[in-house]
């Protein structure tokens, strides 16, 4: 089988962006995979590549991790070679899914760790939990987002919240979650095209990534489509069409936004004219101050359509991967938005954890920027480390 | 010179893993031999790079010593001594001399005489010495960084050195511990970094800049060599122990277990026998655990990252990450573990990255068991200790070394630059 461009689904989530995915024209360019501890999603999967992980190694349950990050870790550690296998047939890698559940939230290190040691370029597009959901799924969703930011080239993180926020209050759930995925698969799509097509401008693959490389960042999503049937103007159409989307996240989040990556992909019909317009368009609707990466991508896949892409990046003040370690002693902490002046008593935090150094617990400590570096990084970085498990 | 560059030599190095004694000579012709070398683990007595129980470590050189008497005889009247200094107990400053030139401007060899007499006449704390000092740059009229000085026109010629200092009582711990097993001339101290840059740095490295890490046991090492001056040097006292130890802590496995896993490269070998866990026996009920190899990985990196990133913060303060042109160098032990080159180049990824291997020495290399940049230090300091000895034949080096008066109690200064000329 000849390497192509691959999207990888992994979780709940990420089947049902691959599900929207096999739909949409000009897929036929890619592999489609699908990574689930659950099986039933596994064999209803119209993925070409198809990887069921057992959550419990020795039983294959197939149904599912649970929400459990570390069940979900071991799943797919152990099909480490199965990915490698399904991996070897991709040129580029785009993951989609979504953290704060097991598989996802587990799973991806392998994925990454996999495509890193093969080097294959890869970027991961994940939705977070809503508001609403289990304060520890947004915890491990904070947890894998930290740990992956240093090792991945392209992390964008799409809050559910922001995904969900602009749609009609009275539209059934069903079909919201259907809308989100289809919003989530042509931003996968676009994504995709970016990294495979022949870019007619700078904005490729290390472009994209250098903007977002080791920084958290949330995300909005903005998609337009239009084709020869709507008229000469379709870029104009096409614009109208993002900016109506819901999933932009409106002028509050576009007044936040640092960065806007905008992504035209067309056909072989493509004129330069309609190039230059549409992205001139484009780049004034959006306020000044955002820093615009423009590409485009020609596919003859997309002939006769056109699609704009935008993806707007608004970064985290204080960066995940620049958390302040635990110093290594038991302190008293205050809570990170202590005293932000919102009228709220913030309950301080003794830190129960403790710290081994091992071999070195009766020497002095080795200080650099009141971290003792005898007590070993990942705890440093309050990162859970799967132990494994004990047998018969 | 012939008679001089036989000189014998022996390098002692004091490491957190084991402690080793070369002994070697210049074969007369520019080359550098190996004639006995022999090692030993340090089983405690040596800490994070620096020595914790001078007794223990005493008799265990004492006995790699007997190991190579019967090649050397270590209290001949010729030989130089040459000991490796590490660990957090190195520190290093920067010396500075300015002498204005009012005789026609042109610098002569006694500018440069007195300018690097005053840059090395610095203030130390209380129980402080300077051990070791190379040239960093000199500069004419303030504007021009230049290697050679003399014979130039200016009117002010400013000299930097690049000092490495230590606490007295260091030295005095190992004078004694020496002077306990026979020997009757005191050894002169090499900082470890130095020794291994001069073991693994090609000339066009030197020239252009490049940072040389030695990932050692217990400590890493790092030196910032740019127009063949030091411009940056320092220890951090963090090395492959602290991997190993991540490992035992985070998987609860025996410390050794982890420390055998990393040396003997099992990550990889059971990757690319496809295997995805490793099965640990617990002694003491036999029951196997199963720990996701991934786990290994996971560890291993995030320490790794850190130390990398540490070191490249301190050249960044500096402002010195333009002097790498030639890139990063990478020896010691922990070079070798596996994905340490992989994020070296990744943390420093505006520059080329490569492992570095001891050049230039031949001779008796059995008893070397270990991959090459393990040696780098103390192959380099031969060399090292090789050039020395034929410099001190060369009238000039003579007048400089003269000039100095000595720093400290006992303790020589070497000023020179560092990497031949």
């Amino acid at each position: 089988m000849t390497k192509k461009p691959m999207i990888l689904g992994i979780g709940g989530s990420g089947a049902a962006m691959i599900e929207q995915l096999a739909l949409l024209p000009g897929i036929g360019e890619y592999h489609l995979a699908l990574v689930d501890t659950d099986r039933t999603a596994i064999e209803h999967s119209s993925a070409g590549f198809r990887l069921s992980a057992a959550a419990d190694w020795g039983i294959a349950s197939g149904c599912g991790c649970g929400g459990d990050v570390i069940r979900g870790e071991r799943a797919l550690a152990a099909e480490r070679q199965s990915v490698q296998k399904m991996l070897a047939e991709a040129s580029c890698l785009t993951v989609c899914g979504g953290l704060g559940g097991g598989t996802a939230t587990g799973g991806v290190r392998t994925i990454s760790s996999v495509a890193r040691a093969m080097n294959i370029p890869a970027a991961f597009l994940l939705t977070t939990p809503f508001s609403f959901e289990a304060y520890s799924r947004k915890h491990n969703a904070d947890e894998c987002i930290r740990e992956l930011l240093p090792v991945v080239d392209i992390l964008l993180t799409i809050p559910n919240d922001l995904l969900f926020s602009k749609l009609p209050p009275d539209l059934p759930a069903a079909q919201a979650f259907e809308k989100s995925a289809l919003e989530m698969a042509y931003t996968v799509f676009g994504v995709s095209e970016l990294m495979r097509c022949r870019n007619l401008l700078g904005a490729d693959y290390a472009a994209f990534m250098r903007p977002v490389k080791g920084l958290r960042c949330d995300c909005s999503l903005g998609i337009g489509v239009a084709d020869s049937s709507d008229g000469l103007d379709r870029s104009a159409i096409a614009l109208e069409r993002l900016l109506a989307s819901p999933f932009l996240g409106g002028p509050e989040f576009l007044k936040k936004a640092e960065t806007l990556f905008l992504v035209l992909s067309g056909g072989t019909d493509l004129q330069l004219a309609e190039l230059k317009r549409t992205l001139e368009m484009a780049s004034d609707v959006f306020p000044k101050k955002i820093e615009v990466f423009s590409g485009a991508a020609i596919s003859e896949n997309m002939d006769g359509r056109i699609q704009l892409t935008a993806i707007a990046v608004k970064y985290e003040k204080t960066p995940l991967s620049r958390k302040k370690p635990v110093a290594g002693h038991h302190e008293l902490r205050q809570p990170e938005d202590a005293g932000t002046g919102n009228g709220e008593l913030m309950q301080e935090e003794f830190s129960l954890t403790s710290y081994s150094r091992g071999i070195f617990e009766n020497l002095p400590p080795t200080k650099y920027r009141d971290e003792d570096l005898d007590i070993p990084t990942f705890q440093r970085r309050n990162i859970s480390i799967d132990r494994g498990k004990t047998g018969a | 010179m012939g008679s001089a560059m036989r000189t014998p030599v022996t390098v002692i190095e004091f490491g957190t893993d084991k402690i080793r004694v070369l002994h070697g000579n210049g074969d007369g012709e520019g080359g550098v031999l190996v004639t006995a070398f022999a090692e030993a683990p340090s089983d405690g007595s040596v800490i994070k790079g620096a020595i914790h129980d001078p007794a223990k470590a005493g008799k265990i050189l004492g006995e790699v010593l007997d190991r190579t008497e019967n090649a050397v005889s270590v209290n001949d009247d010729r030989r130089m001594i040459l000991f490796l200094l590490n660990g957090g107990v190195v520190n290093s400053c920067r010396g500075e001399g300015t002498v204005m030139l009012h005789d026609g401007g042109k610098v002569e060899t006694r500018h440069v005489e007195d300018v690097l007499a005053k840059a090395h006449g610095i203030t130390l704390p209380p129980g402080m010495v300077s051990f070791n000092s190379f040239d960093g740059f000199f500069v004419l009229d303030r504007r021009s960084r230049v290697k050679y000085p003399v014979g130039q026109n200016a009117s002010q010629l400013d000299a930097y050195l690049h000092i490495l200092t230590t606490e007295q009582r260091v030295l005095d711990q190992i004078h004694n511990m020496m002077f306990n097993l026979g020997f009757e001339r005191k050894g002169e101290p090499l900082f470890n970094g130095v020794a291994s840059a001069y073991g693994v740095l090609r000339k066009d490295e030197r020239e252009q800049g490049a940072l040389l890490i030695d990932f050692g046991h217990g400590a890493c090492d790092y030196v910032l060599v740019c127009t063949e001056g030091v411009y940056l040097s320092g220890v951090l006292p963090v090395g492959v122990a602290h991997v190993a130890n991540d490992l035992a802590i985070g998987l609860d496995l025996p410390y050794d277990f982890c420390l055998k896993f990393l040396r003997e490269g099992r990550l990889k070998k059971m990757r690319a026998a496809d295997t995805s866990f490793l099965e640990y026996v617990v002694s003491v009920t036999g029951k196997k655990r199963r720990i996701p190899l991934d786990s290994f990985e996971r560890i291993i990196e995030f320490r790794l990252r850190e130390i990398y990133n540490v070191i490249q913060a301190k050249v960044r303060e500096k402002n010195l990450a333009s002097c790498m042109t030639a890139g990063v160098v990478l020896c010691g032990g922990g070079a070798m573990i596996e994905g340490s080159l992989e994020m070296a180049k990744d943390v420093f990824s505006d520059s080329a990255v490569r492992i570095g291997e001891p050049f230039g020495v031949a001779g008796v290399m059995n008893g070397f068991e270990m991959p090459p940049p393990c040696y780098a230090a103390i192959l380099g300091a031969l060399k090292y200790a090789v050039e020395e000895v034929s410099l001190q034949e060369e009238s000039s080096m003579d007048v400089v070394r003269n000039a100095l008066s000595r720093v400290g109690e006992n303790v020589l200064s070497n000023v020179r630059k560092v990497f031949g000329r």
